[in-house]
């Protein structure tokens, strides 16, 4: 099973709530496990925030790593967006709304980093339940 | 530097009782639909009733500002422990008011013994190794009733209510056992101790647990099945507490009913053409969070229309026997079972069904004093009174 | 801390007698003088210094309480009316011992609503979450405003403390909203204040809809924390409940930004509510006990409520707020809106604890002890409020937790530091009463008027406020209740 810091920053809270969902799901665990990359989250008007995918952990560090293997550089409202369905992530790179580093022609690496942070985006945003009492239950 | 008697085996929950809450009253009510779910203090109303009250009450027996007196028994005894405020409560402590007022129990009865006539439930165990004082039965007549082996797979722990006042969910019981083929048998039992447990009367319960372990060591089971959602309570959660060693698996009847329908092993025939309201006892649900798998059963069972209560599952109202409150309090736990009925009457069912022989018996007395005129019944009653076709 | 002189109850009659008195009007089941039951009443979630009462009583009707302040009155007993003891200021502790009037447990019934003139009759131990249920069920486009509290505070202490609630920056403070009230007066006498007044012995229920225009007696009632007579019935505003909703928000950079956007966001009219929480509060919210601010975080969250009876409307409101922002932001204010709903799923759902109101707040149910200098403040005065009490947080080693609201459209705000503490920690609650007391300092000084007063608060706001407001205080008081019987010891009475 993966692993998640327990982080104290607002950016590594969020991400920890969006993998945390999915913590069960073998195709997450499949993607995450060993994947051993480290991601750079650069959200406008924040802060750098480094994700390190390190055998079945997940690990969060503030600031921007100088080996960093993929940087992505976008708004909270754009990254809202693509969660939400209103902006596609192609068509927001296109127009320069977000900016992707280090994934070049590796589409291995692309299609991991897909699932373990946009399609966890949007499973967290679809997720109908607002029934926050049921989650304060489960997480004392 | 506060100090708490070492030896006190609820001392963790005592302490835990000071810096934790901060009396925002959430325990008084389900937070769904804000109705009404904790027994004890929509009937005796002042603070001190309430969980929140209770934990205040600890930290005034401990700080030295309350004094020990009977005047204490009532807000202390006075409680079914249904753990519907566990699941109200959104503090970090809500997980644990329950063991803090069985603490405060335990710390009670050390000081001024417990509320009225529970004391009978362990003077009678020690005559008789059961609180009904019946004379104690090591099952062997059942055993042979049933043709049961010494030896088998599983044990059916029966419990003392169903033993000594259930008799017909007992009987339903073993005969689905034996319907669907499971290799079990029967031991002497003594009491679970649920109810010494509750009542904080808890010098014997170690001893009978550990006797109950080795019963069921000498039948051979690894896997211990009971009716009673008290005894498996106790089973599956106390036993750990207590820091007793045993080695076997605890189901309760339902669990094992639900999986063979699941594996497709068996199969309800006959129709059962009533409407039925399930009440989830506290020990099944609350505390051992089984909601779903009674539920699953009754909508197997062809011809039965499930309707649900309007308070359900993590906030059903509490049948009002648990806690030591249908000894100590016996008028007001019937009182707590009529609001029940009332609820049950609202739904349409001419049958409440629950999974416990102590939410049937209390029940069972309401529907007699106030002539409700409804049908209590246990599942495996129920079931008992269908055709099941056992497929290889 | 103030020295209350403690008051021999008992001088003039014996307690059994009283005893005897009060089971006769209530019932023995509705009274009690037992310690176990007294004590969870003596003290509260604050660190004021615990009282025991001498009894309890539970009242189910008007006439049980005119002959109960007709003999307390006689006897000079202290009655303190509580509801469900979640004030965060002491109010319900018997300073002088005397008898709880515990309005919770029984006289809580929704009397009437009032579809047209959108009103609603209570009596006091009406909560939040038993208003909400029934409006939900029975009239569900009308809507209440509610508090940052757990659904068991009740309605009608907020109105009578001048309570601010999530559609404050509409409608101001919520002792606006009260039509009017039923009170027994030190004599027994029952009076009804507002437009109720009508009608010489009951009023007709269809006739609370409004304070004025007669001569406002309302005011020796509201804000006096129980001092002038018991209110036995209230009948509060309710609003319209709009289709259109949406909730932004806003993470502001920048410590004091946040005051600016406050004050104009809320001068637009466009939404229902200002709400701000240190960035900290967040993290509390979700369970961290000792949150940090990291750099590159903003400062302050802000929740900002808009809603519309129509699609136009509503867009043309968003429209307004959208704008402001952009304005601030071309002003060099780093901020960032966001639709909450949105922002709670990717945050932590947790974080709907201030959405769903009312609600048990999170942040501060981790704790057994809950302080906090809630106040009233000039608006223009927030970034120097904000800076110093903030350095005074730092000072003391405790998390910051500021709470702020603009209150109709920018005329006030209000301007709340909480400090939730472990209550039986060592040295925890002196250190925290040290903190407070500074902050106390800080704020009077800048014109804050707090509006739940521990009676060391007052003493020291006492030693600030004309002479000439003291005197007619006193002389109301004094009026009201010649022997002091109304919950003794508020504002060093």
């Amino acid at each position: 099973m993966i692993s998640i810091q327990d982080p104290e920053d607002l950016l590594s809270i969020a991400l920890r709530n969006i993998f945390s969902s999915r913590i069960e799901e073998k195709e997450f665990y499949t993607n995450v496990h060993n994947w051993n990359k480290k991601v750079v989250l650069d959200i406008k008007s924040f802060y750098p925030l480094t994700v390190i995918f390190e055998g079945d952990e997940i690990k969060f560090e503030r600031g921007e790593v100088k080996d960093a293997d993929i940087i992505l550089r976008l708004s909270l409202q754009t990254l809202l967006d693509i969660a939400n369905g209103r902006e596609d992530p192609l068509s927001a790179a296109g127009k320069g709304i977000i900016k992707l580093e280090g994934l070049g022609n590796d589409s291995e690496k692309l299609v991991k980093f897909y699932n373990i942070f946009l399609v966890s985006m949007q499973k967290a945003a679809n997720n109908p339940n607002i029934n926050y009492y049921e989650l304060n239950k489960k997480t004392k | 530097m506060l100090e708490i008697d070492n030896s006190l085996m609820g001392k963790e929950f005592l302490e835990m009782a000071f810096d934790n809450c901060i009396k925002c009253s959430t325990c008084k009510y389900g937070y769904k639909n804000f109705e009404k779910i904790c027994p004890s203090g929509e009937k005796f109303i002042f603070e001190s009733y309430w969980p929140s009250g209770r934990i205040r009450t600890i930290r005034g027996l401990l700080l030295g500002d309350l004094e020990w007196n009977d005047e204490l028994k009532d807000p202390i005894f006075a409680c079914t422990t249904c753990g519907a405020c566990i699941d109200a409560c959104q503090a970090p402590h809500a997980n644990y008011i329950v063991d803090m007022i069985e603490a405060l129990r335990e710390l009670a009865v050390k000081h001024i013994g417990p509320a009225e006539s529970q004391e009978l439930l362990v003077s009678r165990c020690e005559e008789t190794c059961n609180p009904y004082n019946e004379p104690n039965s090591n099952n062997e007549d059942l055993k042979k009733k049933y043709d049961l082996p010494d030896k088998a797979e599983w044990v059916y722990y029966i419990g003392c209510t169903s033993n000594y006042r259930q008799q017909n969910l007992r009987d339903s019981t073993l005969r689905f056992l034996k319907k669907v083929g499971i290799n079990f048998t029967l031991m002497d039992e003594h009491c679970c101790t649920s109810p010494m447990i509750r009542t904080g009367q808890i010098d014997i319960s170690k001893d009978y647990m550990n006797y109950n372990i080795q019963q069921i060591k000498n039948t051979g089971a690894k896997k211990v099945i009971t009716s009673c959602a008290g005894c498996y309570r106790t089973f599956k959660k106390d036993f750990d507490k207590f820091g007793v060693d045993y080695d076997f698996e605890v189901y309760h009847t339902i669990e094992l009913a639900k999986k063979l329908l699941d594996e497709g092993k068996i199969k309800f025939k006959s129709e059962y053409n009533k409407t039925v309201t399930y009440h989830d006892p506290c020990h099944l649900g609350r505390h051992m969070g089984i909601y779903e798998i009674p539920r699953e059963i009754y909508k197997k069972i062809p011809g039965l229309n499930l309707v649900e209560m309007k308070r359900n599952r993590n906030f059903a109202w509490c049948c009002g026997a648990g806690g030591g409150v249908k000894i100590g309090y016996p008028e007001w736990a019937v009182e707590v079972s009529k609001e029940r009925l009332e609820e049950a009457k609202e739904t349409g069912a001419t049958v409440i069904s629950s999974t416990c022989p102590f939410c049937r018996t209390n029940l069972s007395d309401a529907n007699d004093k106030y002539n409700f005129d409804m049908e209590v019944l246990d599942l495996m009653e129920i079931i008992d009174q269908l055709e099941i076709e056992f497929v290889n | 801390m103030t020295v209350i002189k403690e008051r021999n109850i008992f001088e003039k009659i014996k307690r059994e007698d009283v005893y005897k008195k009060l089971v006769d009007i209530f019932g023995s089941q509705n009274v009690s003088d037992k310690d176990v039951d007294l004590y969870p009443y003596s003290y509260d979630m604050t660190e004021c210094k615990p009282h025991m009462p001498d009894f309890i009583v539970i009242p189910e009707n008007n006439d049980q309480l005119v002959i109960l302040v007709k003999f307390c009155n006689s006897n000079l007993i202290p009655i303190v009316p509580y509801i469900s003891g979640n004030n965060v200021g002491g109010l319900t502790i018997p300073e002088k011992g005397g008898i709880i009037v515990d309005f919770g447990k029984k006289m809580n019934r929704i009397l009437h609503v009032n579809e047209n003139m959108m009103y609603a009759l209570l009596e006091p131990g009406v909560t939040f979450g038993q208003l909400k249920k029934h409006l939900d069920e029975n009239y569900p486009n009308l809507r209440y405003s509610y508090p940052f509290a757990p659904p068991y505070a009740g309605v009608v202490g907020n109105a009578l403390l001048s309570g601010m609630n999530n559609m404050s920056s509409k409608l101001g403070s919520m002792g606006d909203s009260i039509n009017g009230l039923e009170v027994i007066t030190s004599d027994g006498e029952i009076a009804r204040i507002g437009s109720c007044f009508y009608g010489k012995d009951n009023a007709d229920p269809d006739s609370w809809w409004c304070r004025y225009p007669m001569p406002d007696l309302m005011g020796i009632f509201v804000n006096w924390q129980g001092m002038t007579g018991l209110i036995t019935k209230c009948a509060v505003q309710l609003w319209p409940n709009p289709p259109y909703k949406k909730t932004y928000f806003a993470g502001v950079f920048g410590l004091t930004n946040v005051a600016t956007v406050m004050r104009e966001v809320g001068r637009t009219e466009v939404v229902d509510d200002v709400s701000a929480i240190s960035i900290e509060v967040t993290k509390l919210t979700i369970g961290i006990t000792k949150p940090k601010k990291f750099p590159g975080e903003p400062d302050f969250a802000l929740l900002l409520p808009i809603s519309a009876k129509s699609e136009k409307l509503f867009n043309a409101k968003n429209e307004i707020l959208l704008d402001t922002i952009e304005n601030l932001k071309n002003e060099g204010i780093n901020m960032v809106l966001l639709d909450v709903d949105e922002f709670v799923k990717i945050f932590d759902l947790r974080f709907r604890c201030y959405l769903d109101l009312p609600a048990a707040i999170l942040s501060l149910v981790e704790y057994s002890g809950l302080t906090w200098f809630g106040s009233y403040a000039p608006t223009h005065k927030l970034e120097d409020l904000i800076q110093k009490v903030d350095n005074l947080f730092y000072k003391h080693d405790i998390t910051p937790f500021i709470y702020m609201k603009i209150m109709k459209h920018s005329h006030y705000g209000i301007f709340r530091p909480i400090i939730p503490y472990n209550k039986f920690k060592e040295g925890e609650e002196e250190k925290v009463h040290k903190l407070l007391e500074e902050i106390v300092d800080v704020c009077l000084d800048a014109g804050c008027i707090p509006y739940k007063t521990p009676i060391w608060m007052t003493e020291k706001m006492r030693k600030k406020i004309n002479e000439g407001w003291l005197t007619l205080f006193d002389k109301i008081k004094n009026c009201l209740d010649p022997n002091n019987i109304f919950n003794p010891g508020r504002w060093n009475t």
